[in-house]
């Protein structure tokens, strides 16, 4: 039960993957972590990439709101790219879609930071 | 700042009085403070302590054989300093006093440079092998023998450090008595707290360790002994060798079986008493002992306050049970029922039925994100706005909008609450509704027909400014209602299977003959059989508006 998170730069956009579970706990604590260490690092244009995801529930997606809101808050963006199987049916049903920006892939979800 | 006299009595047995008012008095008769009627060699009113100002001073009442303070006949009273031994008789009385917040300055660790470090010390033993040579020769008597009388000191500790007491007394006791068991006056015990070596307890100040010692003592459990530093010519030149007149050492861990929770370190300025092996040895085995006195009272706090904890739990959970419906209205025309079990013993789900005066029912489900007690504490909020809005009659969309602002000023921004309201006409079957996110309820038809109720918004708390919209779907005498948590259709077994919608839907529509309360048992004994004995992950709320013929 957990969860993988790789961070790496894309031209001047940092990629994040997050392969595994995403649940309450460690989890959701080490992607705020990471969210916040970007954050204090200045970067302003981040991508999650949820190609790897197994798995999520209900406070995993709130980690990811939580992590959408830093950033905004921050004066940066959080886009997020291959949302699939449990996280879209999740991000349906409670509508965040109308929040979260979706792409197929890091180059399209790239293109759209102004 | 607490002062005590430490009385040593002429068996070596030693006694505190803790110093309250401002005066002590000291003898043979019965009306003095510290009375002391067998002893012949006090007289009947023999001395008086008396503080003036921060200061304790002692003054002899003119006995017959006199009072010696640090071996010196008393002739007028004298002010007493920490550490002053005063002798009357068979006695001898030493001033102590508690300053705590200077212990910290008693230690100093060195960093000693290598060609500093002087050689090995004269002696190491670990607990492990002093184990394995007690089994082998066990106490020897005579002189030479290694193990230096340790049964009486050992039971001194035994005794002593049996008595329950705050951890923080402990140190002090523990000090003592290793003191006593070597015949040293000069210690200091500092203990592990998040990572780092405090002093607790500490008789005579500047102790320097270097921190060769002090990582011989914690990493390897290695207790050292250096019988004479003048012997070491590296040793014996090092700064603060010289400045604290070091003439032996001695360094112990205090050690249980799992983990190194600290040391004792010793040392003696006295040319006359070099500590011995036997000394170490019995050091070590009085500091595994005491060690293992002190986890047993860490041990003994951590589960009070565990259980102190859960106490707390099951009160709020049972204060957390009166925010939810303890029974369904009865109302005409429509059969309500409902279920709520929480994960933990606190949850975020909430439901409730709020007859409104306009006749409607308001049949209404919230679920916070995540569970225990953070979820809770915002669905107790939540529970507080749907009673206030439940009051004044609202088209839904509209009371969604107004929620979802009020929410979006408590909610953290890693937290968010799926939302279902309705309301039902139960003379018309009229359900206008409004879905914040949540699991889109099922209506059931009377005819085996399934809708699922989607249209509203997203989820409450994020985005303050939201505008919701409201739907309608008709139910009519047979058609019903069915909301429900995630903990529902997400309940795993033991395979990793989930329950899931699918599953949910065909019981709902094979039971649709059931009455609301047959209707959540079925359900309920449906995810029993489902989940087989695997935990619950998440709250589960079940909630069932069904209308009968009029």
């Amino acid at each position: 039960m957990s969860l993988e998170i790789v961070t790496r730069e894309v031209a001047d956009v940092t990629a994040v993957d997050l392969k595994g579970r995403l649940t309450l706990g460690e989890a959701t604590g080490q992607l705020r972590e990471t969210i916040r260490t970007l954050v204090d690092g200045g970067h302003k244009k981040v991508i999650l990439n949820l190609k790897d995801l197994e798995y999520m529930d209900s406070a995993g997606l709130g980690e990811l709101v939580g992590a959408y809101t830093s950033l905004k808050n921050s004066g940066g963006a959080l886009k997020l790219v291959q949302v699939t199987g449990r996280a879209l049916d999740l991000m349906q049903i409670t509508k965040l879609m109308t929040l979260l920006e979706f792409f197929d892939d890091e180059e399209s979800a790239a293109r759209s930071f102004n | 700042m607490a002062d005590r006299l430490l009385i040593t009595n002429p068996d070596g047995e030693r006694s505190t009085h803790v110093l309250s008012g401002n005066r002590l008095t000291l003898g043979r008769s019965h009306d003095n403070d510290l009375s002391y009627p067998e002893d012949s060699g006090l007289s009947r009113h023999h001395l008086v302590m008396e503080r003036t100002g921060e200061d304790w001073c002692v003054r002899d009442l003119g006995s017959k054989n006199g009072t010696l303070l640090n071996d010196e006949l008393l002739t007028k009273r004298a002010r007493l300093k920490v550490g002053d031994r005063v002798r009357v008789s068979r006695l001898t009385l030493v001033l102590d006093v508690h300053e705590e917040e200077d212990l910290q300055g008693t230690v100093i660790f060195e960093a000693v440079k290598p060609h500093q470090e002087g050689n090995p010390p004269t002696h190491t033993i670990t607990l492990g092998q002093l184990v394995a040579k007690g089994e082998d020769e066990g106490p020897a008597a005579g002189p030479g023998a290694e193990w230096n009388d340790p049964v009486k000191a050992l039971l001194r500790a035994g005794r002593d450090l049996v008595v329950r007491k705050p951890v923080e007394e402990l140190f002090e006791d523990i000090l003592d008595l290793s003191l006593e068991s070597v015949g040293a006056s000069r210690g200091v015990l500092l203990a592990l707290e998040d990572g780092e070596l405090h002093v607790k307890a500490s008789r005579g100040d500047e102790f320097h360790i270097s921190t060769m010692v002090r990582d011989r003592v914690m990493k390897e459990r290695t207790s050292l002994l250096v019988g004479d530093v003048m012997s070491d010519d590296v040793l014996r030149s090092r700064q603060s060798i010289v400045m604290q007149q070091v003439r032996s050492l001695m360094a112990v861990p205090l050690q249980t079986d799992e983990r190194v929770i600290g040391l004792i370190y010793i040392d003696s300025p006295h040319a006359w008493r070099q500590f011995q092996p036997g000394d170490l040895n019995l050091l070590t085995v009085m500091a595994n002992v005491a060690a293992m006195r002190i986890e047993r009272e860490r041990l003994a706090a951590a589960e009070q306050e565990r259980q102190i904890m859960e106490r707390e739990f099951q009160q709020a959970a049972e204060i957390q049970n009166q925010f939810l419906p303890s029974a369904p209205p009865k109302v005409p025309g429509l059969d309500l029922a409902g279920y709520n079990c929480p994960c933990h013993s606190v949850g975020g789900d909430y439901y409730n039925f709020a007859p409104l005066p306009n006749g409607k029912v308001m049949v209404t489900l919230g679920d916070v994100a995540g569970k225990g007690l953070p979820a809770a504490l915002l669905m107790v909020n939540l529970q507080a706005r749907v009673q206030l809005l439940s009051e004044r009659p609202g088209d839904p969309a509209k009371l969604v909008t107004t929620l979802n602002r009020a929410l979006h000023a408590v909610c953290p921004s890693n937290r968010f609450i799926t939302f279902f309201l309705s309301e039902i006409d139960p003379e018309t079957g009229e359900c206008s509704f409004c879905n914040a996110g949540h699991n889109p309820p099922f209506v059931i038809r009377a005819n085996g027909g399934v809708e699922t109720l989607a249209g509203g918004g997203p989820v409450l708390g994020i985005l303050p400014g939201l505008e919701f919209s409201g739907h309608t779907s008709p139910l009519s005498p047979g058609d019903t209602l069915v909301i429900y948590s995630d903990g529902v259709t997400e309940a795993n077994n033991m395979e990793g299977e989930e329950f899931g919608e699918d599953r949910l839907e065909r019981i709902l529509v094979d039971n649709r003959g059931a009455s609301a309360g047959q209707l959540v048992e079925t359900i309920n004994a449906e995810l029993e059989r489902f989940v087989n004995g695997a935990p619950p992950a998440d709250d589960i709320t079940i909630v069932v508006a069904r209308r009968t013929s009029a």
